[in-house]
Protein backbone atom coordinates (compact mmCIF):
# COMPACT_ATOMS: atom_id res chain seq x y z
CA UNK A 1 0.00 0.00 0.00
CA UNK A 2 1.79 3.50 -0.82
CA UNK A 3 1.02 6.79 -0.27
CA UNK A 4 -2.59 7.98 -1.01
CA UNK A 5 -2.53 10.46 -3.79
CA UNK A 6 -4.27 13.83 -2.52
CA UNK A 7 -6.33 15.14 -5.77
CA UNK A 8 -7.62 18.51 -6.38
CA UNK A 9 -9.46 17.41 -9.77
CA UNK A 10 -13.01 18.49 -11.28
CA UNK A 11 -14.34 15.32 -8.52
CA UNK A 12 -13.14 17.80 -5.29
CA UNK A 13 -10.65 17.49 -2.66
CA UNK A 14 -9.79 13.36 -1.81
CA UNK A 15 -7.54 11.13 -1.13
CA UNK A 16 -7.93 7.21 -1.40
CA UNK A 17 -5.91 4.53 -0.31
CA UNK A 18 -5.40 1.96 -3.18
CA UNK A 19 -6.48 -1.45 -1.44
CA UNK A 20 -9.07 -0.16 1.19
CA UNK A 21 -12.51 -0.81 0.92
CA UNK A 22 -14.43 1.86 2.19
CA UNK A 23 -12.02 4.13 0.31
CA UNK A 24 -13.28 2.33 -3.58
CA UNK A 25 -17.02 3.13 -2.27
CA UNK A 26 -16.00 6.62 -1.71
CA UNK A 27 -14.63 6.96 -4.81
CA UNK A 28 -16.97 5.49 -6.46
CA UNK A 29 -19.94 7.41 -4.81
CA UNK A 30 -17.73 10.36 -6.04
CA UNK A 31 -17.01 9.27 -9.37
CA UNK A 32 -19.81 7.35 -10.85
CA UNK A 33 -22.01 10.05 -12.05
CA UNK A 34 -19.12 12.00 -13.85
CA UNK A 35 -17.92 8.78 -15.44
CA UNK A 36 -22.03 7.91 -16.68
CA UNK A 37 -22.07 11.10 -18.24
CA UNK A 38 -18.63 10.78 -20.60
CA UNK A 39 -20.05 7.60 -21.63
CA UNK A 40 -23.27 8.77 -22.56
CA UNK A 41 -21.64 11.36 -24.63
CA UNK A 42 -19.42 8.42 -26.43
CA UNK A 43 -22.25 6.31 -26.80
CA UNK A 44 -25.61 8.44 -26.95
CA UNK A 45 -27.13 5.26 -24.81
CA UNK A 46 -27.62 5.97 -21.01
CA UNK A 47 -27.55 2.74 -19.73
CA UNK A 48 -25.51 1.26 -21.90
CA UNK A 49 -23.42 3.88 -20.33
CA UNK A 50 -24.20 2.87 -16.96
CA UNK A 51 -23.73 -1.19 -17.66
CA UNK A 52 -20.40 -0.34 -19.01
CA UNK A 53 -19.27 1.56 -16.02
CA UNK A 54 -20.76 -0.83 -13.60
CA UNK A 55 -18.01 -3.01 -15.57
CA UNK A 56 -15.39 -0.59 -15.43
CA UNK A 57 -15.75 -0.45 -11.41
CA UNK A 58 -15.93 -4.42 -11.74
CA UNK A 59 -12.60 -4.42 -13.42
CA UNK A 60 -11.13 -1.18 -11.17
CA UNK A 61 -12.15 -3.49 -8.25
CA UNK A 62 -10.38 -5.80 -9.04
CA UNK A 63 -7.21 -4.03 -9.51
CA UNK A 64 -7.51 -1.68 -6.95
CA UNK A 65 -4.84 -3.47 -4.12
CA UNK A 66 -2.76 -2.69 -7.14
CA UNK A 67 -3.33 0.87 -8.48
CA UNK A 68 -0.44 3.53 -7.59
CA UNK A 69 -1.73 6.74 -6.54
CA UNK A 70 0.59 8.73 -8.90
CA UNK A 71 -2.63 10.30 -11.11
CA UNK A 72 -5.96 11.47 -9.91
CA UNK A 73 -7.89 8.13 -8.67
CA UNK A 74 -10.71 9.41 -11.44
CA UNK A 75 -8.71 9.56 -14.59
CA UNK A 76 -7.57 5.75 -14.01
CA UNK A 77 -11.00 4.74 -13.33
CA UNK A 78 -11.74 6.55 -16.96
CA UNK A 79 -9.46 4.86 -18.74
CA UNK A 80 -10.80 1.62 -17.70
CA UNK A 81 -14.48 3.31 -18.00
CA UNK A 82 -13.57 3.94 -22.05
CA UNK A 83 -11.68 0.77 -22.94
CA UNK A 84 -14.99 -1.27 -21.43
CA UNK A 85 -17.08 1.45 -23.76
CA UNK A 86 -14.63 0.65 -26.93
CA UNK A 87 -15.10 -2.97 -26.11
CA UNK A 88 -18.94 -1.95 -25.78
CA UNK A 89 -19.14 -0.50 -29.26
CA UNK A 90 -16.94 -3.30 -31.17
CA UNK A 91 -19.67 -5.33 -29.91
CA UNK A 92 -22.36 -3.45 -30.53
CA UNK A 93 -21.24 -2.73 -34.03
CA UNK A 94 -21.06 -6.94 -34.55
CA UNK A 95 -24.45 -6.69 -32.93
CA UNK A 96 -25.68 -4.35 -35.01
CA UNK A 97 -24.37 -6.19 -38.64
CA UNK A 98 -25.81 -9.51 -37.29
CA UNK A 99 -29.19 -7.20 -36.57
CA UNK A 100 -29.04 -6.21 -40.17
CA UNK A 101 -28.73 -9.34 -41.46
CA UNK A 102 -31.05 -11.15 -39.86
CA UNK A 103 -33.62 -8.64 -40.35
CA UNK A 104 -33.47 -7.86 -44.26
CA UNK A 105 -37.05 -7.35 -45.37
CA UNK A 106 -39.05 -6.52 -41.35
CA UNK A 107 -39.49 -3.14 -40.12
CA UNK A 108 -37.69 -1.52 -38.06
CA UNK A 109 -38.29 -1.63 -33.68
CA UNK A 110 -38.32 1.21 -32.32
CA UNK A 111 -35.62 1.95 -28.87
CA UNK A 112 -36.63 2.55 -25.61
CA UNK A 113 -37.04 6.23 -26.26
CA UNK A 114 -36.21 5.79 -22.01
CA UNK A 115 -32.47 4.92 -22.66
CA UNK A 116 -31.82 7.45 -25.66
CA UNK A 117 -30.52 10.40 -24.87
CA UNK A 118 -32.12 13.48 -25.75
CA UNK A 119 -31.27 13.96 -29.86
CA UNK A 120 -28.43 16.74 -30.88
CA UNK A 121 -26.42 17.67 -33.11
CA UNK A 122 -22.99 18.49 -30.95
CA UNK A 123 -23.25 14.82 -29.41
CA UNK A 124 -24.04 13.30 -32.75
CA UNK A 125 -20.50 14.55 -34.11
CA UNK A 126 -18.88 13.97 -30.82
CA UNK A 127 -20.00 10.47 -31.31
CA UNK A 128 -18.79 10.48 -35.25
CA UNK A 129 -15.47 11.35 -34.04
CA UNK A 130 -12.91 8.44 -33.75
CA UNK A 131 -13.49 7.60 -29.60
CA UNK A 132 -9.36 8.70 -28.98
CA UNK A 133 -10.24 12.23 -30.11
CA UNK A 134 -13.93 12.09 -28.54
CA UNK A 135 -12.77 11.38 -24.97
CA UNK A 136 -10.65 13.80 -24.83
CA UNK A 137 -12.96 16.43 -25.43
CA UNK A 138 -15.19 15.08 -22.93
CA UNK A 139 -12.22 14.92 -20.78
CA UNK A 140 -11.14 18.56 -21.46
CA UNK A 141 -14.49 20.50 -21.86
CA UNK A 142 -16.38 19.02 -19.67
CA UNK A 143 -14.74 17.68 -16.90
CA UNK A 144 -12.34 20.23 -17.16
CA UNK A 145 -9.19 18.05 -16.92
CA UNK A 146 -5.97 19.50 -17.79
CA UNK A 147 -3.66 17.68 -20.36
CA UNK A 148 -1.54 16.05 -17.95
CA UNK A 149 -4.42 14.87 -16.00
CA UNK A 150 -5.75 13.41 -19.47
CA UNK A 151 -2.46 12.17 -20.33
CA UNK A 152 -3.00 9.87 -17.38
CA UNK A 153 -6.18 9.36 -17.85
CA UNK A 154 -5.56 7.60 -21.69
CA UNK A 155 -1.90 6.29 -21.12
CA UNK A 156 -0.65 8.58 -23.67
CA UNK A 157 1.58 11.50 -23.88
CA UNK A 158 0.76 15.10 -23.12
CA UNK A 159 1.66 15.82 -26.92
CA UNK A 160 -0.26 13.47 -28.11
CA UNK A 161 -3.50 14.99 -26.27
CA UNK A 162 -2.86 18.24 -27.68
CA UNK A 163 -3.01 17.15 -31.31
CA UNK A 164 -6.09 14.79 -30.43
CA UNK A 165 -7.58 17.65 -29.10
CA UNK A 166 -6.88 20.10 -31.85
CA UNK A 167 -7.85 17.37 -34.22
CA UNK A 168 -11.23 17.43 -32.44
CA UNK A 169 -11.85 20.56 -32.95
CA UNK A 170 -11.12 20.93 -36.17
CA UNK A 171 -13.29 18.48 -37.33
CA UNK A 172 -15.66 19.68 -34.77
CA UNK A 173 -16.22 22.74 -36.34
CA UNK A 174 -16.47 21.03 -39.72
CA UNK A 175 -19.28 19.00 -38.78
CA UNK A 176 -21.47 21.56 -37.29
CA UNK A 177 -20.75 24.07 -39.28
CA UNK A 178 -21.39 27.78 -38.51
CA UNK A 179 -24.47 26.38 -36.72
CA UNK A 180 -22.85 26.50 -33.29
CA UNK A 181 -22.34 30.29 -33.31
CA UNK A 182 -25.81 31.68 -33.35
CA UNK A 183 -23.46 35.65 -33.12
CA UNK A 184 -22.69 33.67 -36.84
CA UNK A 185 -26.32 33.23 -38.05
CA UNK A 186 -27.93 29.75 -38.77
CA UNK A 187 -28.29 28.51 -42.29
CA UNK A 188 -32.09 29.34 -43.41
CA UNK A 189 -34.67 26.74 -42.66
CA UNK A 190 -36.17 24.84 -45.79
CA UNK A 191 -39.38 26.84 -47.42
CA UNK A 192 -37.61 30.28 -46.42
CA UNK A 193 -37.61 32.47 -49.94
CA UNK A 194 -35.40 34.74 -50.04
CA UNK A 195 -35.71 38.28 -52.28
CA UNK A 196 -33.26 38.68 -55.20
CA UNK B 1 -12.60 32.00 -32.65
CA UNK B 2 -11.57 29.03 -31.09
CA UNK B 3 -11.72 30.31 -27.81
CA UNK B 4 -15.47 31.62 -28.56
CA UNK B 5 -16.04 27.69 -30.12
CA UNK B 6 -14.43 26.34 -26.56
CA UNK B 7 -16.15 28.13 -24.34
CA UNK B 8 -19.66 27.18 -26.40
CA UNK B 9 -18.25 24.01 -26.28
CA UNK B 10 -17.61 23.75 -22.71
CA UNK B 11 -21.41 25.41 -22.19
CA UNK B 12 -23.46 23.21 -24.38
CA UNK B 13 -21.49 19.66 -22.71
CA UNK B 14 -21.93 21.63 -19.36
CA UNK B 15 -25.94 21.96 -20.43
CA UNK B 16 -26.73 18.79 -22.31
CA UNK B 17 -24.63 16.01 -20.09
CA UNK B 18 -25.51 17.59 -17.03
CA UNK B 19 -29.42 16.47 -17.53
CA UNK B 20 -28.21 12.70 -17.71
CA UNK B 21 -29.30 11.92 -14.42
CA UNK B 22 -28.03 8.17 -13.72
CA UNK B 23 -30.01 5.81 -12.08
CA UNK B 24 -28.50 5.42 -8.39
CA UNK B 25 -24.66 5.06 -7.37
CA UNK B 26 -25.47 3.85 -3.78
CA UNK B 27 -22.37 1.56 -3.46
CA UNK B 28 -24.67 -1.56 -1.89
CA UNK B 29 -26.22 -1.49 -5.50
CA UNK B 30 -22.87 -1.70 -7.33
CA UNK B 31 -22.00 -4.79 -9.15
CA UNK B 32 -18.25 -4.65 -7.49
CA UNK B 33 -19.76 -5.88 -4.47
CA UNK B 34 -21.10 -9.38 -5.74
CA UNK B 35 -17.25 -9.33 -6.57
CA UNK B 36 -15.88 -8.84 -3.27
CA UNK B 37 -15.76 -11.37 -0.68
CA UNK B 38 -17.09 -10.64 2.73
CA UNK B 39 -16.03 -7.89 4.70
CA UNK B 40 -16.04 -9.59 7.86
CA UNK B 41 -12.42 -10.55 7.94
CA UNK B 42 -11.26 -7.23 8.07
CA UNK B 43 -12.55 -6.85 11.14
CA UNK B 44 -9.56 -8.23 13.26
CA UNK B 45 -7.59 -5.57 11.96
CA UNK B 46 -9.35 -3.15 14.26
CA UNK B 47 -9.53 -5.50 16.87
CA UNK B 48 -7.07 -5.41 20.15
CA UNK B 49 -4.20 -8.02 20.36
CA UNK B 50 -6.20 -9.75 23.52
CA UNK B 51 -9.14 -10.45 21.77
CA UNK B 52 -7.61 -11.41 18.32
CA UNK B 53 -6.63 -15.07 19.31
CA UNK B 54 -10.79 -15.36 20.52
CA UNK B 55 -11.64 -13.37 17.36
CA UNK B 56 -9.57 -15.92 15.13
CA UNK B 57 -11.04 -18.84 16.64
CA UNK B 58 -14.70 -16.98 16.02
CA UNK B 59 -13.51 -16.00 12.24
CA UNK B 60 -12.15 -19.95 11.61
CA UNK B 61 -15.46 -21.18 12.31
CA UNK B 62 -17.44 -18.91 10.39
CA UNK B 63 -15.30 -18.96 7.53
CA UNK B 64 -15.97 -22.81 7.43
CA UNK B 65 -19.47 -22.38 7.88
CA UNK B 66 -19.49 -19.40 5.34
CA UNK B 67 -17.13 -21.53 2.76
CA UNK B 68 -19.92 -24.59 3.22
CA UNK B 69 -22.63 -22.23 2.14
CA UNK B 70 -20.79 -20.57 -0.84
CA UNK B 71 -19.56 -23.32 -2.22
CA UNK B 72 -23.10 -24.58 -2.33
CA UNK B 73 -23.69 -21.86 -4.32
CA UNK B 74 -20.86 -21.38 -6.41
CA UNK B 75 -19.59 -24.67 -6.28
CA UNK B 76 -16.09 -23.39 -5.14
CA UNK B 77 -15.17 -21.75 -1.83
CA UNK B 78 -12.57 -19.51 -3.29
CA UNK B 79 -13.36 -15.45 -3.71
CA UNK B 80 -11.69 -15.58 -7.04
CA UNK B 81 -14.10 -17.90 -8.24
CA UNK B 82 -17.21 -15.40 -7.01
CA UNK B 83 -15.77 -12.61 -9.32
CA UNK B 84 -15.83 -15.15 -11.82
CA UNK B 85 -19.16 -15.71 -11.97
CA UNK B 86 -20.31 -12.05 -12.12
CA UNK B 87 -18.07 -11.72 -14.87
CA UNK B 88 -20.03 -15.03 -16.08
CA UNK B 89 -23.35 -13.11 -15.53
CA UNK B 90 -22.70 -10.24 -17.08
CA UNK B 91 -21.69 -12.24 -20.44
CA UNK B 92 -25.28 -14.12 -20.00
CA UNK B 93 -27.33 -10.83 -18.94
CA UNK B 94 -25.96 -9.21 -22.16
CA UNK B 95 -27.03 -12.75 -24.15
CA UNK B 96 -30.27 -13.02 -22.43
CA UNK B 97 -30.60 -8.94 -23.91
CA UNK B 98 -33.73 -9.19 -26.73
CA UNK B 99 -33.90 -7.38 -29.51
CA UNK B 100 -33.80 -3.12 -29.20
CA UNK B 101 -33.94 -4.19 -25.29
CA UNK B 102 -30.70 -2.36 -23.76
CA UNK B 103 -29.26 -2.15 -20.04
CA UNK B 104 -28.26 -5.58 -18.44
CA UNK B 105 -28.16 -3.64 -14.79
CA UNK B 106 -31.34 -5.02 -13.41
CA UNK B 107 -30.22 -8.30 -14.58
CA UNK B 108 -26.76 -8.25 -12.90
CA UNK B 109 -27.92 -6.25 -9.60
CA UNK B 110 -30.82 -9.42 -9.06
CA UNK B 111 -27.76 -11.35 -9.28
CA UNK B 112 -25.31 -9.32 -6.86
CA UNK B 113 -28.41 -9.00 -4.34
CA UNK B 114 -28.93 -12.57 -4.21
CA UNK B 115 -25.22 -13.57 -3.74
CA UNK B 116 -25.78 -10.79 -1.02
CA UNK B 117 -28.20 -12.35 0.60
CA UNK B 118 -26.77 -15.83 0.66
CA UNK B 119 -23.76 -14.28 2.42
CA UNK B 120 -25.81 -12.77 5.36
CA UNK B 121 -27.15 -16.27 5.81
CA UNK B 122 -24.39 -17.67 5.70
CA UNK B 123 -23.05 -15.21 8.41
CA UNK B 124 -26.04 -14.92 10.51
CA UNK B 125 -26.47 -19.24 10.34
CA UNK B 126 -22.76 -19.29 11.48
CA UNK B 127 -22.98 -16.87 14.03
CA UNK B 128 -26.08 -18.19 15.71
CA UNK B 129 -23.73 -21.10 16.74
CA UNK B 130 -22.32 -21.47 20.37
Amino acid sequence: MGASYSEASPAGEASYRPGSSPDFDRLYRASYPRLVRTLTALLRDGAAAEDCVQEAFVRAFKAWPRYRPDAPAEAWLHRIALNVAASHRRYQRLREIGEVLRRIGRPELERDPATVVERSDLLDALRRLPPRQASAIVLRHYHGYTNREIAAALGVPERTVASRLAAARERLLQELGPAWNPEMGTPPGPGVIHSA
Amino acid sequence: MTEQFDAWLERELQRQLNAVAPRSPRPAQAWYQAAMPSRRYGMLRILPAAAAAKAIAAVAAVAAAGAVTATAVTGSPNPQVWGQQVKAQVESCKDALTTGQHGIGDCVSDFASKHGQTQRNAHAQSTSKP
